[in-house]
């Protein structure tokens, strides 16, 4: 075993005295949060790796699935603002142009996977032409349509870091 | 008032708070704080309304803002 310098002795020692801070400090809000609401689910806390295809969880009855369809539906239309969620039905699909790679547009549509469209003579960076980005937990489809728009026009290096290239096009396995 | 969209499999729920100078308001105001700052550690993003629209918020919470909402982290595949 190498010998540590003082300094990075000291680096290590603050680095495992602050992170246990900061752990304490994330189980204090999160312990005041579960007080202030009981009822809030902060789905971030949670694992849905086991949770079929398409589906909300157990206990989720049709009546739930149409309610928070419903409910989607309205804060995708609040977050996308009126022109866009009027084309967006006008169309069934929102284009967005790269902003990184001139000539490339996003073609997104509701719960369905990205289709990269290139002008001529512009080459896609991926192998495919379908791009399969999930929320990591599960959500209505509509909603989930309004946060990619948010992360392609906003964030488009993390839409590039983590696409999944894929050959064909397919509903997307985390919403419903 | 203002108001953050916590976007999940209901559809959303909504936490609200008064902008008044209360010791309610300062409790409600100290809770959306503390869902934004949960949320962001966990990976996921914000975003603040601004016109009739939402973009991407990295800036820390400011309880005059209208509207916030949590977006869900994303994954490939």
């Amino acid at each position: 075993m190498t010998a540590q310098t003082p300094f990075a002795a000291l680096a290590d020692w603050l680095r495992r005295r602050f992170g246990r801070l900061r752990n304490a400090s994330a189980a204090a809000d999160r312990a005041a949060l579960d007080a202030a609401d009981p009822t809030l689910e902060r789905p971030w806390l949670k694992r849905w790796d086991h949770l079929p295809k398409r589906t909300a969880g157990p206990g989720f009855t049709r009546a739930d699935y149409t309610e928070a369809r419903q409910r989607a539906r309205e804060v995708a239309r609040t977050t996308l603002g009126e022109a866009q969620w009027a084309r967006l039905q006008r169309r069934g699909y929102l284009d967005l142009p790269s902003h990184i790679i001139p000539g490339l547009t996003y073609r997104l549509r509701v719960g369905r996977r990205i289709e990269v469209v290139c002008a001529p003579g512009v080459y896609s960076p991926w192998p495919y032409d379908f791009l399969c980005i999930n929320p990591t937990y599960p959500l209505p489809e509509e909603e989930f349509f309004a946060h990619l728009y948010l992360y392609v026009r906003d964030q488009e290096e993390t839409v590039l870091r983590v696409a999944a290239p894929q050959p064909w096009d397919q509903a997307l396995g985390r919403t419903f | 008032m203002g108001r953050i969209i916590v976007a999940n499999r209901r559809g959303h729920q909504v936490v609200e708070w008064e902008t008044t100078d209360t010791a309610e308001a300062r409790e409600q105001i100290a809770v959306a704080e503390r869902i934004l700052r949960e949320a962001r550690e966990s990976g996921c993003m914000v975003s603040r309304k601004e016109g009739d629209q939402h973009v991407l918020d990295r800036q820390p919470f400011d309880p005059n803002i209208e509207e916030y909402q949590i977006i869900a982290p994303i994954a490939g595949g």
